[in-house]
Parts: structure tokens; sequence; C-alpha cells
């Protein structure tokens, strides 16, 4: 006996998001993540920076209440890497893939977790991927596992499944359009001051920050954000979109060093293609369009949308919070990561840090750059939270060391996107003394309003 | 042999008289076979060069090798290509890149084809001191891929237009290019038949060098593995070809080929190229590898043409085309046969010879200038002249030496000095000989002539093998050997470095 409302419930979803579709953009998908999650791995070994990054530093900034992930022990983070190397290559190749890809997944999340300087929306994405890819039967074809157990073998996959990437994709693009909405963007100044920092291009040479230039990447980069998705989900306007998106992750990839991330995002965007793009390239014939075997709405399926809707729900809602915040979040830095806001801001900075005391009522400067690497001080000089964990840092040092309880106060005058500099931290409030909370900041002062199109 | 499925045609020609060897050969030229390896080598082609392509352009690799020097070296006959002005040579990679990617995915592909083959030509041909085997063999592969319709099959240009998709090709064209990567492994085989190389230099020399990386380090620093690396890789360049065309021994050679290609990527880092040689090296392998390999259903079988066995006009032209191709690249590399000398000495023949890893020449090579009008005399700084990988590499090169000392007196007589002779005390050593004379120190290089003759101004290697290797630093060589000649007094205001500041 199923009653009216559930009936319709059964109507509105599960014919269409359990329909089979190809499964073939998703095996593809899966071969090229595999492929660049080891590579982006077997770049960071090669480049010895696990030492750099992980073990030389004598503390590492923690994401707010993950305080309790620290690096392995010893070779601890060799044997991690080389780990992630091979999970990465099982995934390609579909090999024991639901163990290997939830182990990839939780390997990866893992490593972003230890150290928050290292922050990058891409590494934030690539986790997110990985954990998609765990959660779909995306080896059911094209795979070892289906070599060694044939029956596994299915051409298609539930459309949820294919939709759900999509939505990922998209979502950096999208969010990155909205945050790219705001006075500083859209006067040009955030894109002037990129390139101006990086001094001559090739070709483009000193044209690149004439007034022309500068505008055409400016309004040129929101609109590509905002319509690159439904651009490449239409047929019409498919291969232009696609054109863009080349060419706009290839500018990223020599203007800004990122790594793998731009090929990454290329080859991603080949998840908006038709799902059977693989088979007409292959010239293998297409599978016809097959509506679900069954109609009616399982409690396992009720469980899977519910699941896929709840986390579609926290990714649209997490980013926004941004919007909750009092201020601009490129200055506060409140609400700025996990939110897709790439390449708002160019915010340098001069950090003073004076230490007291306050049993004996000594004083001194405690630089920075005496306990930190160079990426650790560059990303410590925008970030007032990890301000804060540094100052919390010293305490704690200051008296495992024998010292008394210690003061922290910081004078740190930035400037954002070519503003003349302003303070940024309160300088009377000791940081020591302030707990790391999700509330916003009292400490941080408000950015001065009047010097938004100060001379640059 | 190539295992395709026996044709429909072949079967009916086979079955009727016995056929003429003319017959034979031209039903095994023009039989069609899958297309999917070349497919596959097609878009590791253009992956490769892509990579290449973009490595450059984001590098500072880029103005370093052709913006930067104020002197090409040229090869000989080819002076007057130029690299283009101004930031020009970044568009050019640019256009490269783009090329790779179009050759990769098969998109615009007869354009794409074209542009590669001749965008890398050019770079090729701006500098020679970049002359490297592998950039020939690309530029002979790119010919190749103009030639053949790479894109017939797996290609956006066939997802374009479906009619244009054939999953077949003409069995000479999978041949050819099984021959042209052929051609690098037997020839780099017969190449090391060098006294030199079987003595087991200069591999010796190069592996010692090695000897403080991790695990293997303390492995090459032994000299009794030597002889395995010298040997070996003798017998693996020679018996490539022929064990990977017989199927039993197929697997096997690939399996050896590919660690030592990974071998050779570890040693001595030469980019890409082993990883380019590793995908290409499967071309050996049936030609339908790809669709067995993975699985994929094949909708159009193949097809042959009703008469496989008589000789069109237009396959006349294939025929043609073949003989000339294959005499070419058959006879080039051994033009260092002719009795020259030692090539690695005299560099005869040395280039588009296959000639890989034969020697180390460590040079030293000064440069003495005199005014006939006015008497004087004076050491010429080359530093402003030529960067350190040019000058390294002039140096050890007779033909480059007087290329350069030609461009010199040039420079020279355009700042009033019309007549100045230029001679040179070059010293070298040769795989861990002592240093010798290469050219004769009397002759006035700015009134020679680059040529493909015999130079009679080369000195010829007289220093024997030595057991132990010479391993004196360069600026005592003069030191330590004393050669009979007459010392030029330097004088002042001759040095280029006062001439040449803008």
């Amino acid at each position: 006996m199923i009653d009216q409302p559930q009936q319709k419930l059964n109507r509105a979803f599960s014919p269409w998001w359990f329909d089979p579709v190809p499964i073939d953009s998703l095996v593809a998908f899966r071969v090229f993540f595999g492929i660049m999650a080891g590579l982006d791995c077997i770049w960071f070994l090669q480049q010895g920076w696990i030492a750099t990054t992980f073990l030389e530093p004598p503390m590492l900034f923690k994401y707010y209440g993950f305080g309790w992930v620290h690096p392995w022990p010893g070779m601890g983070m060799y044997v991690h890497f080389t780990a992630l190397v091979i999970l990465a290559a099982c995934v390609s190749v579909g090999l024991f893939y639901r163990v290997t890809a939830v182990a990839l997944a939780m390997g990866l999340i893992y490593v972003f977790l230890l150290e928050k300087a290292i922050y990058l929306n891409h590494m934030y994405l690539i986790c997110l991927i990985s954990g998609i890819l765990a959660a779909i039967s995306c080896h059911r074809a094209f795979s070892l596992d289906v070599w060694r157990r044939p029956a596994m073998f299915s051409d298609t996959i539930p459309r949820w499944c294919l939709w759900l990437v999509r939505f990922q994709v998209a979502l950096p693009y999208v969010f990155g359009g909205i945050a790219k909405l705001n006075l500083d963007w859209l006067s040009g100044n955030t894109m002037f001051m990129f390139f101006v920092d990086d001094g001559k291009y090739p070709v483009l040479g000193s044209g690149m920050t004439s007034e022309p230039v500068v505008l055409f990447f400016t309004y040129g980069g929101l609109l590509f954000d905002l319509l690159v998705v439904p651009c490449l989900l239409w047929r019409k306007t498919r291969a232009v979109a696609f054109v863009c998106a080349f060419a706009f992750h290839l500018m990223n990839s020599q203007l800004f060093q990122i790594g793998i991330f731009p090929w990454l995002m290329i080859g991603a965007t080949t998840i908006f293609l038709p799902p059977d793009w693989p088979r007409r390239f292959l010239q293998v014939p297409v599978i016809a369009p097959s509506r679900s075997s069954e109609s009616l709405l399982t409690a396992q399926k009720k469980r899977t949308l519910l699941l896929a809707a709840v986390y579609v729900a926290i990714q649209l809602v997490f980013p926004l919070r941004q919007f909750l915040y009092p201020g601009d979040p490129n200055w506060t830095d409140e609400g700025q990561a996990f939110s897709w806001r790439m390449m708002l801001r160019a915010k340098l900075a001069r950090v003073e840090v004076m230490a007291v005391d306050s049993r004996t009522g000594r004083r001194g400067p405690m630089p920075p750059e005496n306990f930190l690497n160079p990426r650790q001080v560059r990303n410590l000089s925008r970030s007032p939270d990890l301000m804060l964990q540094f100052s919390h840092y010293l305490a704690r040092e200051h008296q495992r060391l024998g010292g008394g309880p210690l003061q922290v106060y910081w004078h740190v005058e930035c400037s954002l996107n070519g503003r003349r500099p302003q303070l940024l931290i309160d300088p009377s409030v000791d940081l020591a003394a302030q707990p790391r909370s999700l509330w916003p900041a009292a400490w941080i002062l408000p950015l001065q309003a009047s010097s938004v199109l100060a001379d640059r | 042999m190539v295992m395709t499925s026996a044709t429909p045609a072949a079967k009916n020609s086979s079955s009727g008289s016995p056929l003429s060897w003319r017959q034979r050969v031209c039903r095994r030229l023009f039989e069609p076979v899958d297309n999917s390896s070349l497919t596959v080598f097609r878009m590791a082609f253009g992956i490769a060069i892509a990579a290449y392509a973009w490595e450059t352009f984001t590098t500072p690799v880029l103005a370093a090798d052709y913006i930067q020097p104020k002197m090409h070296l040229t090869y000989f006959g080819f002076e007057w290509v130029r690299p283009w002005p101004g930031d020009g040579m970044y568009l050019h990679f640019l256009v490269l890149f783009l090329a790779g990617i179009g050759t990769a995915l098969g998109l615009f592909y007869r354009l794409a084809a074209f542009m590669l083959l001749v965008s890398f030509t050019h770079v090729f041909l701006i500098e020679r001191a970049l002359y490297n085997n592998h950039y020939y063999l690309i530029i002979l592969l790119a010919f190749l891929a103009n030639v053949i319709p790479l894109h017939r099959g797996w290609s956006l240009d066939s997802v374009r237009n479906p009619r244009r998709y054939s999953p077949q090709l003409p069995q000479w064209m999978l041949w050819l290019v099984r021959f042209q990567l052929g051609i690098v492994y037997f020839y780099g085989g017969l190449a090391k038949l060098d006294a030199d190389w079987l003595r087991g230099q200069p591999m010796g020399m190069w592996l010692a060098a090695k000897s403080d990386l991790p695990v293997i380090g303390p492995w090459l620093a032994n000299g009794a593995i030597v002889p395995i690396f010298s040997i070996g890789g003798f017998l693996i360049d020679l018996l490539a070809v022929p064990l990977l065309l017989w199927r039993r021994t197929r697997l096997a050679m690939f399996t050896v080929l590919v660690v030592f290609h990974l071998l050779n990527s570890v040693l001595f880092s030469i980019g890409l190229f082993p990883w380019l040689m590793i995908v290409a090296t499967l071309i050996f392998f049936p030609p339908d590898w790809p669709r067995r390999l993975f699985q994929i259903p094949n909708a159009f079988p193949l097809q042959a043409t009703p008469d496989l066995t008589s000789w069109t006009p237009r396959r006349k032209i294939v025929g043609a085309f073949l003989a000339v191709y294959l005499g070419i690249q058959l006879i080039v590399p051994l033009r260092l046969h002719l009795d020259r000398g030692n090539a690695s000495w005299t560099e005869y023949g040395q280039l588009f010879a296959w000639r890989m890893m034969l020697r180390q020449k460590l040079t030293g090579v000064r440069f003495y200038g005199t005014d006939p009008a006015t008497g004087q005399q004076g050491v010429i700084d080359i530093t402003p002249f030529l960067t350190q990988r040019q000058a390294a590499q002039m140096s050890r090169d007779p033909d480059l030496i007087v290329h350069f000392c030609r461009q010199l007196a040039d420079y020279y007589r355009q700042r009033g000095v019309p007549e100045l002779q230029i001679r040179v005390k070059a010293m070298a050593s040769l795989n861990g000989r002592k240093p010798q004379l290469l050219i004769d120190p009397t002759v006035d290089l700015a009134q020679q002539h680059r040529s493909f003759g015999p130079q009679p101004w080369i000195m010829p290697l007289t220093e024997p093998f030595p057991s132990e290797p010479w391993n004196e630093p360069i600026d005592q060589w003069e030191r330590l050997i004393d050669i009979p000649l007459a010392a030029p007094q330097s004088l002042p205001g001759t040095t280029a470095e006062k001439a040449l500041t803008p």
C-alpha cells in the first residue's frame, strides 16, 4: 500500500535520477583523475616538499576542529605519499576499486588537513572529487576489477552519479564567478595588481598592464566563470566553451604556478560532454537511452538520494557563510577558505610581532621568519587566523622553556589590492589570550572603505 | 611478421594462379591492417611534442636558447634559418604546442601535422649546438605523420565527420613507422661496434660519475659492471628490432627496452625522449593491440580493395617514394664509413647517423687573432659571442669551429679589421685519452670554408686509448702537456669584450 504523496515522490525522482546513462564519461574521468592525482603526489615527492612542508617546520597550522591531525612520525610521510601514488594508480586502472578509492580519498584528505598554510582551493576540490569517486561505481567498465569478475560489468550508471560529479566540477566556476562580483574585481584593480606583480610577460609584454587588456581579462574572467558550465552543457556553444576553457586554464598555468591543477581542470571539463563521448570517439555503437527498469523508489534508493541531496546542500550553503561575516573576506580571511574565492586578492603586508613576558616584563620582537618556512610566513602575513595560531604557539613554547605567560602583540600594515596600507590587527590586543573560534574576531580591524580605488 | 586477420581479397588472389614476386610485394604493401596502433602512436607523439613545447615555452630555456644568443651556430647549408625577431619565438612555441595538441586529438589533423613539422624543423635548424638525435627522429616522424593519414582512425576529425572514419590503413604505413624506429635501434647498435665503446669508454666514466645515486650508485662505481652496460647496450640496440618482430620474444624484448629507457632516463637526464620511445616501441606489437587490450569492438570490418595485386599508377608512386625514403634513411648514416678517421674525433658523419652515447669529448679552445695590417695580436674572448652551451658544443666540432671563426672575422671586418687572421689552439680529450691538438694551430681558419669534403687542417687522432682515463682539470692541461707551439704574445686592444659592448 503506497499512499498518494509517496507515489508523487516516486514519479518525481526515481525514474529520472536512477535512469541508466552511459558510464563511459565517468570511466574516462576516473582514469584521468587517477593519473593526475598520482602525478601530483610524485611531483610532491620529487620536489622534496615533504620535508620542507611537513617535517621541518616547528609548527603546522591547523584547520579549526582538526588540531588532532598530525604528520606521521619518521619516514611515515614518505610511505604515505608512496602509498597514495599506488592507490591513485589502482583507482585509475580500477583495481580493488571499492577499497582503493576510499583509501585514496582518505589519504588525500589527511594530507590536506595537515597544514592550513598550504590551503589551495584546488587541493580542496581534489579531495572532494576523490570522495565522490569513492562513493560511485565508476569501476564497472574498463577496469581490472571487471577483468577479474566479468559479472560486475555494466555499461551504464545511474544518472545521479554523473550529475553529482558535474555539480562538483561546476561549483568552483560558479562560486568563483559570484565571488568576483565585488568592486575590487569589477574595477579591474585586482587583475591589474596580478599583472603588475609578475613583471614582464612574453608576447604581450608591457601591454599586459594597459587598461583595455586588464579590463578584457577582468570581465572575460567573470563571464567565463559564470557562463562556462551552461555553455559546455548546451550543444551549440560547447565547442566555443571548450576552447575558452582550454585557453583559460593554459593562461592560469602560465601566469600562476598552480601545478597540475589547470591540466586537471581541462580534463575534468569533459564531464560536461554527452556521457557517451568516449564511445563516439572510439566509433563504438552507442547505447540507446533507456528508462530505469524499476520505477519504484526503494528504501535504498531513497537513502542514496537523501545522502546526495544533503551533500549538495552542504556544498551550496557552506561557501555562502562568507556573506555572514562582517567585512570583506579578502581582508579578514574569515569565510575565505572552502568558498571558491580564487584569484581575488593581492595582499601585501609588513608584519611585526612583539612579545612581552608578563612575569618578568621583558619584551622583544619575534619575527615569524625565525620560526617558519617562507611559505608559512607568506600565508601568515595574509591570514589573521594563522597569526592567532602562531601567537598561541609562541606562548606555548615560551612556557615550555620555563618562561611566564607570554603576551603577543601584532603590528600588521597590510595593503589589499593596491590600497594604501592600513592596520589589519588591533595592535593593543594580546593575541595569545584570544581563543580560536568561528565567530567574527573582534581584534581584526575593519577595512577602511575610503581608499577602494586609491592610486595604484 | 604481422599478424593480420587474413583478408578475403588476399585469400582470393592466392587461390588463383601463382603470383609473381611483384604481385606479392604489392599485396603485402597494400593489404589493410587495423590502424589503432598507429592511432595510439599519433596520440603519444602529439602529446610528447605538446609537452616539449609547453615546457620550453614556460621556462627560461626558450629565451636562453633562442632569444638571448647573439650568434647562432647553424647547419652547413642552412645558415639562412634565423629565429623570429622580438617575442616571435614565444608565439612559435605556442603554435608548436597547439600543433601537438591538434595532432594528438586528430583535430584539423592535416593542418596540425604540417604546422608541427614546419615549426619543429625551424626550431631544430636555428641552433646546431642543440643537435640531438632525438630531435632529428622527431622531425622524421613528423614527416611520416604528414605522409600517413593518422587521423583516419580515432580522432576528432572522424567524430566531426563520421564518413571519414576508417579502422584501417594500408600495411606499408605501419611498416614505414616500424622501419623508422627500427633504423634508430639498429644503427644505434652498429655505431656501438666502436673500439672505444667495446673497451668500456665513455660508459665507464659516466657510470663512475653517477656513483652518488641512491641504491644503484655503489654498483655503478664498480668497474666490473661497465662491460655489462656497454656490451648490453650494444646487444639491446642491435637485437631490439628482430626480437620485437618475433612473436615469442616480443614481450620480453619490450620489457627489456622499457627498463633500458627508464635507466637512461635516470642516469642521463634526456627529458621526454625515453618516454616517447617506450610508447613508440609499442608499434612493433600486432597493429590491433589497443583494440585487444582495451577490448574496443570494431563495428567496421577491414575491407580490402579487390585488386590487391596490381600496381596501379598511384601504388607505383607509393612504391617509388618508399624506395627513395628507405634508401636515404639507410645510406645517410653510413657516410661516416667513408675513410676519414674516427667520426667521434673528426665529427664527420656524426650527425643524422644515430651515433648515440659514443663519446666523451673534453675540450679547451683558445682563439688567437692577428691583424696583418698592424701586426697586432691577441687572444679573442668568446664569452660575449656564445653561450656556455654553444661554446662547449662548438669547441668539439671542427666544422663549428671554422663556422664560428668566419663569423668572428665578419664581426671584425665590420669594425675595421678587414683581414683578421684567426688561429686556434684546440685541445681535446676523447673518451679518456690524453688531450691532443684537434686543429692545426698554424692554419688561418678565417680563410677556410665549411665543406662536406675532407678538411686537411683537422689533426689525426694519435693518442692511444688509455688503460686509465685521463682525469685532469682542463685549466691544468697546458701545464701538463707540452705542445710545441709558439705562444703568441697577448697584446692589448684586440679582446672582443671591449669591441662588443653596445
